[in-house]
Formats: C-alpha cells, structure tokens, sequence
C-alpha cells in the first residue's frame, strides 16, 4: 500500500462512515537548512459529504525511518498533537492539528496531519537579506508580538501540564533543558567535543533564578512561520520541542547570533538589542543581560548536539540524507559562539 | 597512484552534477522530487569538501592530537588520573579513533584534578578548545554552509 492510500484510509477511520476522502497532488517537501527532523509531505484532503465538497490543504508530519535525535529523548507526535489541539483558541497562529497516528501503526511511522497554511517560510534560518526593508520591519513587529502571545498562553487553563512537563520553577525548567541536551549529547555524540562538555559545566553552574514559568516553544526563529509578500505571519510552526520554561529562553534563542544573517540582524529581523528592548516593553518583563547570555549558551549547546545527532545519523549510515552531514560544518561556529558566551573566546 | 581518493570523489560528484541532478530535475511530477534534490545538492556540498581537503586529513588529525597531548600532560601535572587510557594513541600516525580515546582521557583527566586545581584545569580547557575551534572552522571554510 502506498502513503497516499493509507494517508486515505487513516482519515476514513476517523471519519463517519460513507465518507471517502481523497488525498491530491501528495508530495514530500524538501528538508529545508535545518528542518531535518521529520518527513513533511503536503497534499489536498478532498472530503465529500452528500453534495458538498471540502478541499483541505495539509501537511503530513511523519517521523524519518531514523530520527534526528536519534536519543528520541524530545519529541512525538502524540504531545505536539495535543499542544496544537489546546493552542486552538490562543491566538499564537499554531496550525491546526487534524489526526495523529501516535505509534505509527497506520502510516508506517508516528505522524501528525495537521493544517498547510498560507505562506511561506524563509528559505534558509534566518530571513533573507535581500527582502525589502518594508516587508522585513512589518515581519519583525509580528515576531516580537507572536512571541510575546505564546508567552502569555494560560497554560494552566489550557491543560498543557498534563502532557508537558511542569517545572517547579524556572531554576528547574533550566536545568532539565540542560539535563536533556546533554542526556542526548552523550547518546547520539560520535566522540566527546570539549567545549560542550566544559559548556555542561558552565550551565550547572549558575541556573537562573526567579521569573515566571511559561509555555517556551523552543525553536522560535525565522524559517519556523510562514509569511507572505504584503508582510502578514500567517502561522508560527515547528512546536516540537515546545516545553514549559523561562520565557527568556525564546527571547535569547531567537537572538542568537547563529541565526543573524549578513548584516548581524536577529534571525535576519532586527537587531538583538531591540528584540530584547520591545519583547521588554511589551511585557513588562525585565530582559536581564546575564540571563539571555546563559540561554544563548543553552541554545548554541542544543544547536551543536542537534547537529552532533545528524552527523551520527548519517555516519552510522542509518540514513543517506547529506543535509544531515551538512550539519557537521556549522559545529565550530557554534562552538566559537560558545566559548565567547562563557568567556574564553576571542 | 591514480586514482586518488580526490579523483574519485570528484567523479562522484561530476555524476552527481551531471546526470543524476539533470535526471531528478526532469522529472518535477515525482512526489519526492524536491526532497530527492536537496538531498543530492547536499551531497554536493560534502564531495567539494572532500575534493579540496582529502589529502590533507592527516595534518588536521596531527595538529589535534599534539594539542590533546599536551592538554593532557598539562592536567596530570595538576593531578589529574585516566590509569593509562588513550596513552597508546600517542605513537605512530595520527588517527581519528586515536584522537577520540585521547578526549576521552581527557575528560578522564579532567573529573579527577582535585578542587584547588580545578579553575587551572579549566583554564587549560578554555586555551586548548580556542585552537581546536580556530582548526576546526578553518576545515569546514570548504564548502561552509551560510545561512543567508
């Protein structure tokens, strides 16, 4: 049976009998610079019921035969199914989740179908330079403003404590992001890297303190919303390694200087020191120096593991995707970035 | 004696660049075209590395282990202990699993410093990590991926 077939006979079960869906023009996305962790294929569901008939735009985000993170330590599909699900009513422009194929019994592997928007996204992770000005202000002003609205999610009320973990505080939502990069580090690494293991260290350390718990989206930067030429964000995507955490962990993550492009700009938007200032002033929450340093030292030593993961994958000869060797090169830049942050750098 | 190892990744990637891309792109109906031709570029990217860099392998792997050694010397010198791991991997040429048993050791070395030497041995750290990233970037200029 072929992936459209049974993309056609999973939504039928779910689905009063009689109906018939169809999918139309199925086709696998590439990867993308960095979105190498999932299968995307996009197609048309055609539902008909009696005389009337719906055209869905989807996507289909399935699991690769091996996963990126080959530890499987951060991501399924069932919680960001349930994340999308409860993020409905937020006005975050989290897609809408449709079905979820948990265990991966009917599509082969774990998959989520869930809404294709408008838009589109940065063609690489950070937002390309030769974009008009206009056109990368008005995106600007949105991202601040999107990210100041995941942070405002009620996330008591929307139930996200029953799949996500609750930290006690921010000092331990630190330090369990740290637990779990290096858990992977140490799983899917080919030899140990200096650096991250001295940036372990560092982190243990001098955990932040005080401020409050809030949803974190964990890879909020551009090529993770799709936009359109008149300047609207139309959707905020990849929530997968979404978690319950200090705020300012976004706000650095987003700010790092791995995701700046040519001119230095934010994730190619604007420049750092106004992401902090205006994500500040919107939410009355003090972006403090030392903080965003420790969090861009969480970012870069996630970035490095997750790159540290693809090489593995693609060493061990698991998964014959050169995207995933690629990753490979950008490690010392990270690594560069790391030893300036913790202060041994040039 | 010819073929090299360059000779030969520079074949692949002629194949690569002159039949296998001009097919996939031929064919713009298949449902994993794109993800087929990104994947086939990335390849390209990683043959043009290994084209420009191949014969030079040994230096890198050379420059890091005289590095990790001498780190090394200098953490046992402020007490720190591995019981003799990775201290085969000094002698004869260079290799990358010699090289990977000497961090290990390292790292051995490392947790066993007692605490008044600590800040020292991380210190040590900091110096050797700056030259290995300073020889890391400059091996992967070839070909670096560039986000805008």
């Amino acid at each position: 049976m072929d992936l459209q077939e049974r993309i056609e006979r999973f939504v039928a079960d779910g689905l009063p009998s009689g109906q018939a869906p169809r999918v139309e023009g199925l086709r696998r996305s590439a990867m993308g610079s960095a979105g190498a962790s999932r299968e995307n294929w996009l197609f048309d569901l055609v539902l008909a019921n009696g005389t009337s008939v719906e055209r869905r735009p989807c996507i289909l985000r399935r699991d690769p035969t091996v996963s990126l993170l080959e530890a499987g330590l951060t991501t399924d599909r069932l919680t960001e199914y349930k994340l999308l699900k409860a993020l409905e009513t937020y006005p975050v422009r989290a897609p809408k989740a449709f079905w979820v194929d948990a265990d991966g019994s009917k599509l082969e592997r774990p998959s989520l179908i869930m809404q294709r928007m408008d838009g589109h996204a940065t063609p690489s992770s950070t937002f390309p330079s030769y974009e008009s000005s206009q056109l990368r202000d008005k995106i600007a002003d949105q991202f601040v403003k999107l990210l100041v609205e995941i942070h405002r999610v009620d996330w008591r009320k929307a139930g996200l404590a029953s799949f996500l973990r609750e930290p006690k505080d921010v000092t331990e939502a630190a330090l369990a992001q740290v637990d779990l990069w290096e858990r992977v580090y140490v799983k899917d690494r080919s030899e140990r890297v200096p650096v991250l293991d001295e940036a372990f260290r560092w982190l243990r350390e001098r955990p932040p303190r005080g401020g409050l718990v809030t949803l974190v989206h964990g890879d909020y930067r551009s090529g993770n919303y799709l936009y359109d030429e008149q300047g609207t964000v139309h959707a905020v995507l990849d929530w997968e390694l979404a978690h319950l955490g200090d705020p300012i962990e976004d706000v650095a993550w987003a700010g790092l200087k791995f995701w700046a492009n040519s001119q230095g700009l934010a994730s190619g938007l604007l420049p750092a020191e106004t992401l902090y200032r205006t994500y500040q002033d919107l939410t009355g929450r003090t972006v403090d120096p030392a903080r965003i340093r420790y969090y861009q030292v969480v970012g870069n030593v996630k970035m490095a593991v997750i790159c540290l993961s693809g090489v593995k994958v693609f060493c061990s000869g698991k998964r014959a995707a050169a995207q995933l060797a690629v990753l490979g090169f950008l490690i010392p830049r990270l690594l560069e970035h790391l030893l300036v942050q913790m202060g041994g750098g040039e | 004696m010819r073929p090299t190892a360059g000779d030969i990744l520079n074949g692949t990637k002629q194949l690569l660049q002159e039949v296998i891309l001009p097919f996939v792109m031929a064919h713009p109906d298949d449902p994993e075209q794109s993800a087929v031709m990104e994947n086939v570029v990335s390849f390209l990217l990683l043959l043009e590395h290994g084209c420009q860099r191949w014969d030079r392998f040994r230096d890198f792997l050379e420059g890091e282990r005289a590095d990790l050694l001498s780190l090394c010397s200098k953490i046992e010198s402020l007490g720190g202990q591995a019981d003799g791991l990775g201290t085969e991997t000094s002698a004869g040429p260079a290799t990358w699993e010699g090289n990977k048993l000497l961090k290990e050791r390292f790292a051995k070395l490392l947790t066993t410093v007692p605490a008044g030497r600590s800040a020292e041995a991380r210190a040590a750290v900091r110096e050797l990590a700056q030259r290995m990233v300073r020889r890391e970037k400059e091996w992967v200029e070839v070909g670096e991926v560039q986000w805008d």
